[in-house]
């Protein structure tokens, strides 16, 4: 366009030259009575004008009249042109500005700066605080009550008047239904109609500001939770190092949370404990389980605790792994009272076991061996009195039956109380009579089953597997109501493999609350045994007690 | 003249009953030792070579058949005699199984005592009859 405007202007300039060229060459002539040039004569308009002088000169006169109102005119529409050109490029840039400042994504307001009074506001202001612009144009900020902190505004119009600009500011606002919100922006200084102005621009961010404060208030309540809750927590990052601790923890250890971050924390750990816990964490932590764990945890005053350490993974929204939380809780307590009761549930078996050994052998040992004496006289008694009255020999005789089986019956009772089968025969033996006993009491055939049991089994493994199978079959007899029963016993390498199964009604086992003395018996004599007893069963499916102790005892001491 | 009396050595950890059998058996026999335990039994038998050894089973913490397979297994000549209460076929097994020659039980000592000694001595097994018939 300007290129075009210049163009017409030189083309004006280079006519203009030409026709005052023409004028002054004509008036010339016609002053010195000469004959136009020869240029003149042999143009054709020259040609044309008759060469009276006075009508040259009109006729020169008219010609330059034209002339120059042809370049006013001409110059006349330039400059129409011109500022039509520069009317229409104002108005499309107060359109565009217009639109802009309207339809503008961020609320924009001007207000004046001496009396807080809105001189415009756009549509998202009007969006975002509900007024018409209408409604605020021309009234006092304040009075409208859009500022929640009058305060704020004012602090901010000093900033600006001292600075110039407030490139970050942050306030509340009121809607016009009364809601508070949280705008965030910047504010400048500007002369809009002669006096200064705040031109405000600020988006809304109740929503997300919102959202931050829950969170930060959540995090804020998980904290408080996480220090005031009496278990040991920490945190850990996707590359397995331990990010945070709770108050807990660092009570519990005295050590600070940097000492604790990373792999500091393992510090603490019994080194007997530490293999196994990293072992256990390292596993589950490529397979992103959850782990349960107990090992010693070193305490402030030194002395190490065993903690059961439960740890989930954590995952973003978006599912991306995120590390673990875990917690421990001081278990040392109840760890010794379990090793107590143990202890104490061993020592009374042991009695019992002592005991019944005790009478068994006071019963075998003392009354017994009188009894046999005393057969024995009545024997002699028999064979002395050779000869004598009849009668008299078949009441000593009666007297010798009665006196025998007393002393069978009382064998009995000393091997049902303590079978020293199980002592001088071994176990093999104990166990075989025991079944046979069973079948011939309970009708019940017991097939029995033993495979390269060692010889020599320490007594106190040898009369734990006893005591279970006499326990086993105790509760095949009252409860099974099997038409047979199997008793098997093996060797598994240094294990001693029992296996006591039945045909009979079975029960469910997970339906049961606990289980019986029996059971517990069986479960708490192989513990102490060092071994252990699962037991399997199902309605109408039988049941099989299966358990594994090794051949050689050792005392348990606890858990 | 010297007669020749067989020699026996007693182990039961019963004093009354190792009373009785010493007084039963001294009259026809030379009854050596009388020992209350299992170690005492082993260590009299290697020293004065009993020809006869009457074992009870239970001793307290000691085993007859244990001293009974000791005696069988270091190639003792004494023939060995369980003298017990355990009227069991699985003791009888486990006595004779020891290398034992005769099994008593004490509530037939009188009749069956004799008996067995001499059948030892004659290089027979002996079991008390009841238990036989029990076994049967």
């Amino acid at each position: 366009m300007q290129r075009l405007y210049s163009y017409l202007e030189k083309l004006e300039v280079a006519a203009m030259r030409h026709v005052r060229s023409c004028q002054l060459s004509c008036l010339a002539c016609s002053l010195a009575a000469v004959p136009p040039p020869k240029s003149l004569q042999d143009s054709v308009a020259f040609s044309l004008f008759p060469s009276n002088f006075v009508s040259a000169i009109v006729f020169l006169a008219l010609a330059a009249l034209i002339a120059l109102l042809l370049f006013t005119w001409s110059r006349w529409k330039l400059t129409r042109k011109s500022l039509e050109a520069k009317d229409a490029q104002l108005q499309m840039s107060e359109e565009l500005f217009s639109k802009l400042f309207r339809r503008a994504p961020l609320s924009v307001s001007i207000s004046t700066a001496d009396k807080h009074e809105y001189l415009d506001v756009n549509e998202q202001f009007e969006l975002i605080t509900g007024y018409q612009r209408e409604e605020v144009i021309g009234h006092n900020v304040f009075d409208l009550g859009i500022w929640v902190d009058p305060a704020e505004r004012v602090a901010i119009v000093k900033r600006l008047q001292e600075m110039g600009r407030a490139p970050e500011i942050e306030f509340q606002f009121r809607r016009k239904n009364g809601e508070i919100g949280i705008a965030q922006g910047s504010a400048e200084l500007i002369v809009f109609a002669g006096q200064q102005c705040m031109l405000g621009v600020s988006a809304d961010v109740t929503a997300p500001k919102r959202a931050e404060q829950a969170l930060r208030e959540s995090e804020r309540r998980f904290r408080l939770m996480a220090d005031t809750a009496p278990v040991l927590m920490w945190l850990s990052g996707p590359d397995k190092r331990c990010t945070d601790f709770n108050s807990s923890w660092l009570e519990f250890t005295g050590r600070s949370l940097e000492q604790e971050f990373g792999d500091g924390w393992a510090q603490g750990v019994h080194p007997e404990d530490l293999a196994s816990c990293m072992s256990t964490y390292t596993q589950a932590f490529e397979a992103h389980q959850k782990f349960s764990m107990e090992y010693r945890l070193r305490r402030h005053d030194g002395e190490y605790r065993w903690v059961l350490d439960q740890g989930v993974p954590r995952f973003l929204e978006n599912g991306d792994f995120a590390g673990y939380i875990g917690s421990c809780v001081d278990i040392t307590d109840e760890k010794e009272a379990k090793a107590a009761r143990a202890e104490i549930s061993g020592r009374m078996i042991h009695a019992q076991e002592q005991e019944r050994s005790r009478i068994a052998r006071e019963l075998h040992d003392d009354i017994n061996q009188r009894l046999a004496l005393l057969a024995n006289g009545l024997q002699e008694l028999r064979h002395a009195g050779n000869g004598s009255h009849p009668d008299q020999a078949r009441e000593i005789q009666s007297l010798w039956q009665l006196t025998s089986e007393i002393a069978a019956d009382i064998q009995q009772m000393s091997h049902q109380l303590h079978p020293a089968k199980l002592h001088y025969l071994g176990l093999a033996a104990a166990a075989r009579d025991l079944c046979q006993e069973f079948s011939r009491q309970h009708k019940i055939p017991v097939e029995y089953m033993v495979c390269d049991l060692p010889r020599h089994i320490e007594e106190n493994v040898s009369l734990s597997i006893f005591r279970t199978i006499q326990e086993a079959l105790r509760n095949v007899a009252k409860h099974s109501q099997a038409r047979q029963a199997r008793v098997e016993l093996s060797c598994h390498g240094d294990n001693i493999r029992l296996i006591v199964a039945d045909d009979g009604i079975g029960f469910d086992l997970h339906g049961r609350r606990q289980l019986g003395l029996g059971l517990i018996s069986m479960q708490e004599r192989m513990r102490l045994a060092g071994g252990d007893l699962s037991i399997h069963s199902r309605p109408r499916l039988g049941t099989r007690i299966e358990a594994t102790v090794p051949a050689v005892f050792r005392m348990m001491r606890g858990a | 003249l010297q007669v020749h009396r067989t020699s026996v050595l007693l182990a039961d950890d019963n004093s009354a009953i190792l009373n009785h059998v010493t007084h039963m058996l001294e009259k026809d026999f030379d009854v050596v030792a009388a020992v209350q335990d299992g170690p005492s039994a082993l260590h009299k038998c290697t020293s004065l070579k009993p020809q006869i050894v009457v074992l009870d089973i239970s001793m307290g913490a000691s085993s007859g058949i244990d001293v009974a397979r000791e005696l069988h297994d270091s190639g003792s000549a004494s023939k060995i005699i369980f003298l017990t209460v355990h009227e069991d076929p699985d003791f009888v097994n486990a006595a004779l199984g020891a290398g034992a020659s005769a099994y008593v039980v004490k509530s037939r000592l009188g009749s069956d005592l004799l008996l067995a000694i001499r059948a030892a001595l004659a290089g027979k097994l002996f079991v008390s009859p009841s238990l036989l018939y029990e076994a049967h």
